[in-house]
């Protein structure tokens, strides 16, 4: 076998057998985007599931007959457009001290004379408190409020709605929108796990003094980092099949698209962030900040890569800025393939990744062994010493 | 036990002094959020301003008044809905098919016509259903659209005083705070979260990698003066990298707290004693610097997720917010965005008291790991 293939191995299988004797870092690694998406599944599932969100309905009418009990009728109905609204029927006085202390959100008041003003054809009003907290928490409880007005004019002010609308969807199916995040955390995990294998791999090095004898062992260096950056590819695959295996349990679902287009992808993703893995692991020397950079860099891109919500709902500009993104490439691509396992930027997104995947696996060696040899750390010391001492 | 305290205070912050490499995780995590959620709100116009294509094919005033409504109708913090682009049926649809434009919404032919002659007119709204979230969020913003048209509050008034039923609304707050406010007041708070436990996990890790901590252990001092002592000396160090981000948040975003100062102070000493001990436990338990860190950082940012630090999670069914109400921050959080944007004393009792029995529990825990710590040795 060649010298440069035996090192290169060599120096993976050692990686890869530091990771089976630290089952707990690898655990680590595995947990972050599982918590990670069980951390949004708690944040954003309660909009989904759930009887709804506690609304205190207070009904003044004195006379309720048709239009009252009607409204109060659609506000009880189940709505298939979430968040839900779950009226508890209350009077003012414990409304307002529920609301007052934040133990309710919403309220409701159904006036007295309501179905008076309606069966004269008058004008009438209903009241709603919000506990406006937070822009897209009040948009969640006044737009329920506005759908069931809308409901109740379309059922029993005929004469007052001349307007309606109806809804044409892309595609027969919805996923849900946790699906739709475990699929991009999957993304997100395989990111995360490069850059922090990566830069483990050079951290420890520096961490248990053992960066000299590598230096001096006689083998290229591009070669040992090349190792190390192997291994950060395979490690970044050990979470993904956990959350989609994830997402079909919680949610029936199953990314669309096939496998070879996912791991074409994904590895050309990994082998471009475990490259800055190793350089940022050469600078930093400190495993204190490879984890934060790991999980930050991650999320940043799981966001603007349309890991939340697809892009095009943030319109052009935002777009067109991202293409130039290698990471967003790939986001862009598995989305599609994900959802409607078509493969319309495939082609370009590849390219793009490939050319970063592929100029990294040859940059990011000669940079991390520069790094190396440079304590940046110490530069930094000796030039506050220099200053104080001017 | 007092003198030994304050010995031990005196040290931990002569040490936080000697590397104050701990700041790293506290500045870089919520400064990368904040970047993040900036990038993000600003792009999409303030968070509610939704990207829609607009057809308007019919030319009456009707479908001007309808075309108008959609194009201006606002949120409650005077975004407008949709951030709207007015195209022809045949581009629009040719860049719904091609995925640049996530929906559209004809007014078609007739729809003038059919309103004065009392019949029903109907809009029409395409939606590239990505997820169920994108159909909830356009639905909705259509659904207030043709209910203003409805009530006959159109452009620019918006009047609905002539309709059959109005919605009057009141707010608990005078002003709606943004995402991005909210983001940059939670922000301050993910600081100091991340400082309390991820510095103090990472901080009990070196001692063991080091081998110094044996040698605390094994001193006379008492060990609850031991976990005391490590918990005061983490308050003003947790509270150095909030001191660092709070002008920097508060000038660049122009965030400024409503609530009264001492209690979002007491809120913030009280979310460190609750925290402090429980990094004290992982740097116990893991004993290893780099993964006491990932382990810190990893529960401060899911926690952070999972307890409010996006968005409240009041919406959240009660069983949900059981679960969640076991972390800590949770309550940091919820005590936290109640008094910044609120001038208030009322709600905040449980939330309190949650957090003082975790600072008494945790520390009896960390007291606990450590006698088995000597023991062991």
């Amino acid at each position: 076998m060649n010298q440069s293939i035996r090192v290169v191995k060599a120096c993976f299988l050692k990686e890869l057998r530091v990771w089976q004797r630290n089952p707990r870092k690898l655990m680590l690694v595995i947990l972050l985007p599982l918590m990670f998406f069980m951390g949004f599944s708690l944040l954003m599932g309660g909009v989904y599931y759930g009887t709804g969100v506690d609304t205190a309905l207070i009904v003044e009418e004195q006379n309720p007959g048709l239009y009252t009990n009607g409204l109060i009728e659609i506000l009880q109905e189940s709505d298939p457009i979430p968040p839900r609204l779950n009226p508890i029927p209350m009077d003012a006085e414990t409304a307002d001290a529920l609301f007052q202390s934040g133990d309710i959100l919403l309220v409701i008041t159904i006036p007295d004379g309501f179905e008076e003003a309606l069966l004269t054809n008058g004008t009438t009003s209903i009241h709603i408190q919000v506990a406006n907290i937070h822009e897209d928490l009040t948009k969640n409880l006044r737009m329920p409020v506005i759908r069931k007005i809308d409901i109740f004019y379309q059922t029993y002010l005929l004469n007052d709605s001349l307007v309606d609308f109806e809804v044409e969807t892309l595609r027969p199916f919805s996923p849900p929108r946790l699906g739709y995040m475990a699929w991009t955390i999957a993304i997100y995990s395989i990111m995360f796990s490069a850059i922090f294998a990566g830069g483990s791999a050079m951290t420890q090095e520096f961490e248990q003094k053992t960066m000299d004898e590598l230096t001096l062992s006689n083998q290229p260096p591009q070669y040992i980092y090349i190792g190390k950056i192997l291994s950060g590819v395979v490690i970044s695959f050990i979470a993904p099949p956990i959350l989609f295996a994830l997402s079909y349990l919680m949610f029936g679902i199953w990314p669309l698209g096939d496998l070879l287009t996912f791991l074409l992808l994904s590895s050309l993703l990994s082998m471009f962030c475990s490259g800055i893995g190793i350089i940022a692991g050469a600078i930093l020397r400190n495993s204190v900040f490879v984890v934060p950079v790991a999980a930050l860099g991650g999320i940043f891109y799981w966001i603007v890569g349309g890991g939340i919500a697809p892009l095009e709902l943030v319109g052009s500009s935002f777009g067109a800025f991202n293409e130039y993104l290698p990471v967003a490439n790939v986001y862009r691509s598995l989305i599609r393939m994900f959802i409607d396992g078509s493969y319309s930027w495939l082609t370009v997104d590849a390219a793009v990744i490939g050319i970063f995947a592929l100029t990294f696996v040859i940059i990011s060696p000669l940079a991390a062994h520069r790094a190396s040899q440079v304590n940046y750390g110490q530069k930094i010391q000796s030039l506050r010493n220099r200053r104080q001492r001017n | 036990m007092l003198r030994e305290i304050v010995a031990i205070v005196k040290k931990d912050l002569k040490q936080a002094k000697r590397d104050p490499r701990f700041l790293g995780p506290s500045l870089i995590i919520p400064l990368v959020f904040l970047l993040v959620y900036t990038i993000m709100w600003n792009s999409v116009g303030g968070g509610e301003s939704f990207a829609c294509g607009l057809v308007v094919i019919d030319t009456s005033p009707e479908a001007n008044d309808m075309a108008n409504i959609i194009e201006n109708m606002v949120s409650t913090t005077n975004h407008t809905w949709f951030n709207v682009e007015r195209y022809d049926i045949a581009t629009a649809n040719e860049l719904y098919q091609g995925g640049s434009l996530i929906a559209y919404i004809v007014i078609p032919t007739g729809f003038g016509d059919n309103i004065t002659s009392e019949q029903n007119a109907t809009v029409v709204m395409y939606i590239n259903n990505a997820n169920d979230d994108i159909v909830k969020n356009y639905v909705h913003r259509l659904e207030a659209a043709v209910l203003l048209f409805n009530q006959g509050a159109v452009y620019p008034e918006f009047n609905q005083s002539s309709a059959p039923i109005s919605i009057e609304e009141s707010y608990s707050n005078t002003t709606t705070p943004s995402n991005l406010s909210y983001m940059a007041a939670v922000t301050i708070l993910l600081s100091l979260i991340t400082c309390a436990l991820a510095s103090q996990a990472m901080q009990t890790a070196t001692e063991f990698e080091t081998g110094a901590i044996h040698d605390t252990l094994n001193s006379p001092t008492p060990r609850a003066a031991l976990v005391l002592g490590r918990t005061i000396a983490a308050i003003p160090r947790s509270l150095s990298s909030s001191l660092i981000l709070i002008p920097f948040i508060s000038l660049g975003m122009n965030v400024f707290p409503i609530g009264n100062l001492i209690i979002l102070l007491g809120i913030m000493i009280l979310s460190i004693l609750a925290l402090v001990p429980i990094g004290e436990i992982i740097g116990l338990k893991i004993r290893k610097r780099e993964q006491s860190l990932l382990a810190g950082v990893l529960l401060s940012i899911i926690g952070f997720i999972a307890g409010g630090g996006m968005a409240p999670i009041s919406l959240s069914p009660a069983a949900i917010r059981a679960v969640v109400g076991i972390i800590p921050i949770t309550h940091s959080l919820s005590l936290w965005a109640r008094v910044f944007f609120l001038d208030t004393t009322l709600g905040l009792v449980t939330s309190s008291l949650f957090l003082f029995c975790t600072w008494l529990v945790m520390s009896a825990v960390a007291v606990h790991l450590m006698k088995k710590e000597v023991e062991r040795s």
